[in-house]
């Protein structure tokens, strides 16, 4: 993987190759400005082998895992604001205005984005934090939540799988090896379990769907959309053949995921977008196996290829 | 009573081809979702899905099941009038069919796991199906020694029209509206049989020249 999962904001496009993180317009590609700094590689939670940590951003300012520490850059011209040489990230962060949560071997690190100095750290093994109403969760060895202000543990439930929480209305999403799972945001209890197959990948929720990929040992994996209930198990909708597939963002009326598998429709492998209410696959773009997730803004898809090529599909 | 059966039978007959119709309407008539990109768990009513996995076989299968019991009033009415051949034809023909209802209808009730006895029941279906060929022809052409032409024709047309459609279809010589036209026209050899039994008069009333 030659590039990072695009990042997009203040028109534009933030991404980070091994000759440095580089800022692109978003409306038409050029280079506004490069820093020199190396990303960190990680293992991809989707299985496509190694992947580069992508930069996170708030407000005008950029936070890049280098292999030479975390480094605060400034979005607007790319200058080095702070370096914190001493914590290497093994996972994505997490950033708001005034918070950046910082997995790093086995700790998470909470850090004043403003100056990087450290705030509190804790003993919990993390791939990407979620951040939601003071509450920050992690996935490791076990399902955590936290105090955002403090770093005290609220509570912890084991989980078995390497991927990442998703945290909306109160309940936290986790895809296990297990099944999936929705647990409360409050006191950790198991809410429901989808145990159908294994769910090793974060969910997309919407507020009405749940969308999750689910891996068949020896078999195709399938998307499947969930109707979310306020009082149960969600309800299976549709599921769909996506291959070694996956999916990366979704909106009220369509979601976005990657299919990598043959297919017999007007669809080739690649990005596709299905309808949310029956799954069929309204558009397709094909590309090559891609590592990360794209951006997905209102009207437009930013995407990164295997071969580290950034392209824009629609806008304006 | 004995003049009600036959005319009954050939009501089930034309029922039959409605049936037969309105389960091989092209699925785009119907509104979305359309069968393809995923499986929807809980189609909509009316929707193609719902057409295609619900109201399709259903209807399918309730076609068979008419003509089967038009088919056997018909025999009813004629059977003492029939050569032993004949009526061995008939017989082979009513069982090829009434198997065929049943392997259908047991595919389409099996879960999907129970492949092996799905894949007996297309076996037997299969060998029904050769029987009721054979049969229905042979039938058919009993009919037309008596000079009963439309009845012995359609009868006999039945299962060649299957046959061609079946062809078409492993050969895959698919023309817009192919299969629509072949399945126009075997509703229109059964609406004939439906019709004859309907106003015809029995065989006994009338003997080989």
């Amino acid at each position: 993987m030659d590039a990072t999962q695009p990042v997009v904001a203040n028109k534009s496009v933030y991404t980070a190759t091994q000759d440095g993180l580089f800022s692109l317009s978003l409306r038409d590609g050029t280079q506004q400005w490069q820093q020199d700094l190396k990303p960190v590689t990680y293992s991809s939670i989707w299985g496509y082998g190694d992947i580069l940590l992508p930069p996170t951003v708030a407000d005008q300012r950029l936070f890049l895992p280098t292999t030479n520490g975390l480094v605060g850059v400034d979005a607007r011209d790319g200058s080095i604001v702070w370096r914190d040489t001493e914590l290497q990230a093994t996972g994505t962060p997490t950033v708001t205005n005034s918070s950046l949560f910082v997995p790093a071997d086995g700790t998470l690190l909470m850090i004043d984005p403003s100056d990087g100095s450290r705030q509190w750290s804790e003993q919990v093994d993390a791939t990407m934090p979620a951040l939601v109403d003071g509450t920050v969760v992690t996935v490791g060895d076990e399902v955590v939540a936290m105090d955002a202000t403090t770093g005290e543990r609220r509570w912890g439930r084991p989980v078995s799988g390497d991927t990442y929480p998703v945290v909306v209305d109160g309940t936290v999403y986790t895809g296990t090896r297990d099944g999936l799972i929705g647990r409360s945001l409050s006191d950790g209890t198991e809410q429901w379990r989808i145990d159908r197959g294994r769910f090793s990948l974060p969910p997309v929720v919407t507020p009405d769907t749940i969308y999750a990929v689910e891996q068949v040992p020896e078999g195709s994996e399938a998307t499947f959309a969930f109707t979310r209930s306020d009082d149960g198990s969600p309800e299976p909708r549709w599921c769909s053949d996506v291959g070694d597939g996956a999916v990366w963002a979704a909106a009220d009326d369509a979601v976005l995921g990657f299919h990598s598998g043959e297919y017999d429709g007007d669809v080739s492998p690649g990005l596709v977008m299905f309808t949310a209410q029956f799954g069929e696959a309204a558009w397709g773009y094909p590309s090559e196996v891609s590592p990360a997730p794209p951006a997905v803004l209102d009207n437009a898809i930013v995407s990164v290829s295997g071969d580290g090529v950034i392209t824009a599909l629609g806008g304006e | 009573m004995g003049n009600i059966r036959p005319k009954l039978g050939g009501l089930f007959v034309s029922l039959a081809a409605v049936c037969r119709v309105v389960s091989e309407l092209p699925l785009s008539w119907w509104p979305a979702p359309s069968p393809g990109d995923s499986y929807v768990f809980n189609p909509p009513l009316f929707s193609a899905i719902w057409a295609e996995r619900i109201l399709y076989p259903a209807v399918g299968s309730l076609a068979g099941v008419l003509l089967l019991i038009g088919l056997s009033t018909l025999f009813q009415r004629d059977s003492a009038e029939m050569a032993s051949w004949q009526r061995s034809c008939a017989i082979g023909s009513l069982a090829g069919i009434g198997c065929i209802v049943v392997s259908v209808v047991t595919v389409q009730l099996l879960p999907a796991k129970a492949v092996v006895t799905g894949a007996l029941g297309a076996l037997l279906g299969l060998l029904a199906a050769v029987i009721a060929t054979v049969g229905l022809v042979g039938w058919g052409v009993g009919y037309v020694l008596f000079e009963r032409y439309r009845l012995g024709g359609a009868l006999a047309a039945i299962p060649l029209f299957e046959v061609l459609k079946l062809f078409r279809s492993l050969l895959g010589l698919d023309f817009e509206y192919a299969g629509g036209l072949f399945t126009a026209v075997i509703a229109f050899v059964l609406f004939t049989i439906g019709y004859v039994q309907w106003a015809g008069n029995a065989l006994s009333s009338q003997k080989p020249s």
